[in-house]
């Protein structure tokens, strides 16, 4: 492959002359001249591209967050949604794609890239090999938006689908919502262009060895040990998604074998890799930059090198701890937690390392710039996100947490704090000598980094509070509580912060290109290159001399690597006792068939049917019957569920914080297993789907209805005083004959899903319902979308009487046999109807107690090339609880 | 880019010295993740989960900065 790009010298030549041609004519523009560097060799043009392109991609992905984010909150404050759920999600979707790779993954290549060259002193080569891997990256970026409709604007084709895809989410013939091929094409360009990188860097680093003499011992930058490490870990990552991708695409298009099981395992090698690929930015970060800024070597060559093998060894090993709550083998589970345990040891050697790395460092010696300020906030990052990443790793405690937005809240600890942290402390130590000028401004870079890091502890802290209390990822329908109000908007403004931050950045590194003095590295070693670029975000007026001066050690080796192996062999003591410790919870966590086949006396087995978006449940025991999106038991009874799942992996997760919260994963062609105690207070908890299903995920919450022991009445006043045991979806109660119950534009009362538990007493019961008209709209799913008239669906509603086919009901749950019809009419939208019915003592349900089958296809546009939006939705429900 | 070392050290303003920069930022990061996993630590119901790998966390931050203290210089 090595000539490749240059086998064809007529293409070549025609590349070269056409990038000649492109480049004088821009060059002439200044702007154009100075931002993208075109009078620089192609090495640095290329580089200076990909930054640029990476800030666009971050830019962008930020917006997508920002967009995102403004609908939750607006929710949250009752405001309403304006977007519809699919172009909600898929902002968010694009959101983590355009940070993870358009933004990270690119500037780790173009960093990578520029340290390589720059530290070994390498003439680059094959400019085609770099560019065509620039170019897919990017090309990718846009694949994955999906299909743009311009004229007449339209974006509720791009995917909603979340950052990752698990198998068969997405999938034509397997699920409900379907993503277009151009979602896949763009995974598949991602995943060559990092393996076209990879191989262009390893050239590099081969060529390099071959020019050195035979005989003498490769003793690389420990930095560039790091870097080697993520080249070898590069196809250990991308090569699985490769897979896993056109799989898909054969189930998808060719009617190839399915196995959403062995996908997502497949899957989640990349998908776990892919962080530590990402990772290894700040800590290549940290381990390149604190020695040239405290002028001495790293503590310990050897650990530090220790700690680069260990996380390649690793890496790759642990994919299943993203979906340990599914049902493989407890051993397999344990295995993988074991493992996820062993991977705190590189991470705490590197921060040991890098720590005492300056120790001794006088602080006469030593400046606060924006580069050592930089990576002190990415050496905390690595710190803070870095000690949340046990707690998913612990199965039991795992159970607690997984798919809330605490995962949400260590991964954004680890992206924002650590690794954007460490980007930029090479970025500000590296643009000058790339640029050829000094940094324009101090004041900017100072306002940049405060702003970085208040809106990302901010960020941080929110979603661990929200996660805390049990808040999903992905959530936009949210349980309406002061709480979770609060968090949400603080989170607003954390993602405000930090946006608005990272504009001081692109200010000061425009007018650095356009404005700023003069750089030369003319003289200087690399080292003291690097120190002076740093120096120019210096705000102190007397500066530290950059000069390199020659270190002799005086502490032998012995005795810093004696610490270092006490605090290696500290740690692997801990992880060895909290490995024991967790062990016997981690093999009662049962997600597999009850083989054992024994049940506590009285259990009420059930078989839970995921769908998109609703679960049909069948119960034997003491309650009998079938109910959709209900689960009735009675207080204090043991539950026995199987559960499958169809179109989407589906969870059953049940928040409790006074009790053991339940947390199950369902995928399709498996079957799960859980087995509970239900909570011994009656009442109606509310059950989310938790894992994202589509972009009715919101709309997908289930009530598990406690009732009172065997032939007694009870209030809900023990319920509400007991906070529904934590459990945050529960719907708020009301009185029936005091609820107004209204719809919003998501087609559910109240701002709730279930709807309110209404409260009564027997005899003649009341309570008004209201449908307006115009919360019918895009983001409302009792009417189908069949043109991009926006007024199209109101119109339906006026067309067909102010009625839509779907009844309005109040049944009985009866424990004997389910559901008793009591009334029923159809929908009316636009008027308050007033129910009235004479109930005895009991539990009913209220309203379209039914999933309404659902379609988004706007004059024929959806089918398999373009995505499909179906499914059968419930959100205008709840139960009405009648007692003495 | 190994390591070199340089005869500076002029008189400059006082400045906290980068080793007790780290140990800070070092111990906000510890106490902020010890923070947040408090909230299970202190609720009955969560407590046998989240308690042992608190422990650990706790344990290992003690040990780090005792080995930190005691640790040569890198000189």
């Amino acid at each position: 492959m090595g000539e490749f790009f240059e086998r064809a010298p007529a293409l070549t030549r025609f590349l070269d002359q056409t990038e000649e041609e492109i480049r004088k004519r821009l060059a002439k523009i200044r702007l154009f001249n100075r931002v993208f560097l075109l009078e620089r060799d192609w090495m640095t043009r290329i580089t200076m591209l990909m930054l640029i392109l990476a800030m666009f991609w971050g830019a962008v992905g930020g917006f997508d967050a920002l967009g995102f984010q403004t609908q939750v909150v607006g929710y949250a404050t009752g405001a309403g949604l304006h977007l519809s759920d699919a172009e909600i999600y898929s902002s968010l979707t694009l959101h983590g794609i355009r940070e993870l790779f358009g933004l990270t993954q690119q500037l780790e290549m173009a960093l990578f890239g520029l340290l390589l060259v720059s530290a070994l002193g390498i003439a680059p080569r094959h400019k085609w090999a770099l560019y065509t891997s620039v170019g897919l990256i990017n090309a990718s970026m846009l694949l994955l938006e999906g299909p743009v409709y311009l004229v007449p604007f339209n974006d509720n084709y791009f995917p909603a689908i979340g950052w990752y895809f698990a198998s068969p989410l997405g999938l034509l013939g397997q699920s409900s919502y379907v993503v277009s091929p151009l979602w896949f094409l763009g995974w598949l360009a991602l995943a060559a262009s990092v393996l076209l990188w990879m191989w262009w860097m390893t050239t590099h680093l081969i060529a390099w060895r071959r020019s050195q003499p035979p005989s003498q011992p490769i003793r690389l930058p420990i930095s560039i040990w790091f870097v080697v490490g993520g080249l070898i870990l590069v196809p250990i990552t991308y090569v699985p998604l490769a897979v896993s991708t056109v799989w898909d695409m054969g189930t998808a298009y060719a009617g190839w074998a399915i196995s959403p099981l062995t996908n997502q395992f497949l899957f989640w090698m990349f998908g776990h890799a892919i962080v530590y690929v990402l990772f290894l930015v700040p800590i290549t970060a940290l381990y390149f930059l604190l020695p040239i800024l405290a002028r001495r070597p790293i503590y310990s060559y050897r650990f530090a090198l220790l700690s680069a093998a260990l996380f390649v060894i690793l890496t790759p090993l642990l994919s299943v701890h993203h979906i340990y709550l599914t049902p493989l083998p407890a051993l397999t589970i344990w295995l993988t937690m074991a493992l996820s345990f062993a991977i705190i040891l590189p991470s705490a050697i590197t921060v040991f390392s890098v720590w005492m790395t300056v120790k001794g460092v006088p602080s006469g010696q030593w400046e606060w710039n924006a580069v050592s300020l930089f990576a002190l906030l990415s050496f905390g990052g690595v710190i803070f996100g870095g000690l949340s990443g046990p707690v998913n790793a612990t199965v039991p405690w795992d159970v607690d947490v997984h798919n809330s937005l605490f995962v949400i809240s260590h991964f954004h600890a680890i992206t924002i704090l650590a690794i954007v942290g460490g980007a930029f402390a090479v970025l500000y130590a590296t643009f000058p000598i790339l640029t050829g000028r000094q940094w324009f401004s101090p004041l900017l870079t100072r306002v940049h980094l405060v702003m970085t890091v208040v809106g990302g502890v901010l960020v941080v802290l929110m979603f661990d509070l929200l996660g805390n209390l049990g808040v999903l990822r992905r959530e936009i329908i949210l349980p309406n509580l002061p709480a979770i109000t609060l968090d949400q908007t603080l989170l607003f403004a954390g993602i405000v912060i930090i946006l608005v931050g990272q504009l001081f950045f692109v200010a000061n590194g425009l007018f650095t290109v356009l404005r700023g003095s003069l750089f030369s590295a003319a003289g200087l070693s690399f080292d003291e290159a690097i120190r002076k670029a740093a120096q120019s975000t210096t705000f102190a007026s007397r500066r530290v001399p950059i000069a390199d001066v020659p270190f002799e050690r005086h502490v032998p080796r012995p005795r810093r690597e004696g610490v270092e192996k006490l605090w290696v062999g500290a740690i692997i003591v801990l992880l060895v006792l909290v490995l024991a410790a967790v062990t016997p919870a981690t093999f009662s966590v049962a997600n597999g068939d009850n083989s054992d086949g024994v049940y506590p006396a009285g259990t009420e087995f059930v078989q839970l049917s995921g769908h998109q978006y609703y679960w049909a449940a069948s119960e034997t025991g003491s309650v009998r019957g079938t109910f959709d999106n209900v689960l009735v038991v009675n207080a204090g009874q043991w539950v026995s569920i199987n559960l499958t799942a169809a179109g989407a992996t589906q969870s059953l997760y049940i928040p409790f914080r006074s009790l053991p919260p339940v947390d199950v994963q369902v995928v399709p062609g498996s079957t799960s297993y859980s087995l509970f105690q239900a909570p011994s207070v009656p009442g109606v908890y509310g059950v989310p789907d938790g894992e994202y299903d589509g972009p009715w995920f919101g709309q997908d919450v289930s009530a598990l209805v406690v009732l009172p022991t065997n032939g007694t009445s009870s209030s809900l006043a023990a319920f509400e005083a007991s906070g529904s045991e934590g459990d945050i979806y529960s719907p708020p109660v009301l009185s029936a004959a005091a609820a107004s119950l209204v719809a919003n534009g998501e087609g559910v009362f109240n701002q709730s899903v279930p709807g309110p538990t209404l409260s009564a007493v027997p005899g003649t019961v009341s309570f008004s319902w209201t449908v307006p008209l115009s919360t019918i709209g895009i983001d409302n799913y009792l009417v189908n979308v069949t043109s991009l008239d926006p007024n199209a669906q109101q119109q339906y509603v006026v067309a067909h009487n102010y009625t839509l086919p779907y009844p309005f009901q109040v049944d009985r749950i009866d424990p004997a046999v389910g559901l008793q019809p009591i009334l029923s009419a159809d929908l009316r939208i636009g008027s308050t109807v007033t129910e009235t019915a004479t109930l005895a003592t009991g539990v009913y349900l209220y309203g379209v107690v039914s999933p309404i089958p659902y379609s988004y296809n706007p004059d024929g546009e959806s089918g398999g090339g373009t995505g499909i939006n179906n499914g059968w939705v419930m959100g205008l429900w709840g139960v009405l609880w009648v007692s003495p | 880019m190994r390591g070199s070392a340089a005869s500076a050290g002029t008189a400059r303003r006082p400045s906290v010295s980068p080793f007790v920069a780290f140990a800070l930022v070092a111990a906000l990061a510890i106490i902020g993740a010890v923070w947040e996993d408090s909230y299970w630590t202190t609720n009955p119901a969560l407590l046998a989960a989240s308690l042992p790998t608190t422990l650990g966390i706790v344990a290992a931050a003690v040990v780090f900065f005792i080995l930190a203290w005691y640790a040569p210089p890198n000189e």
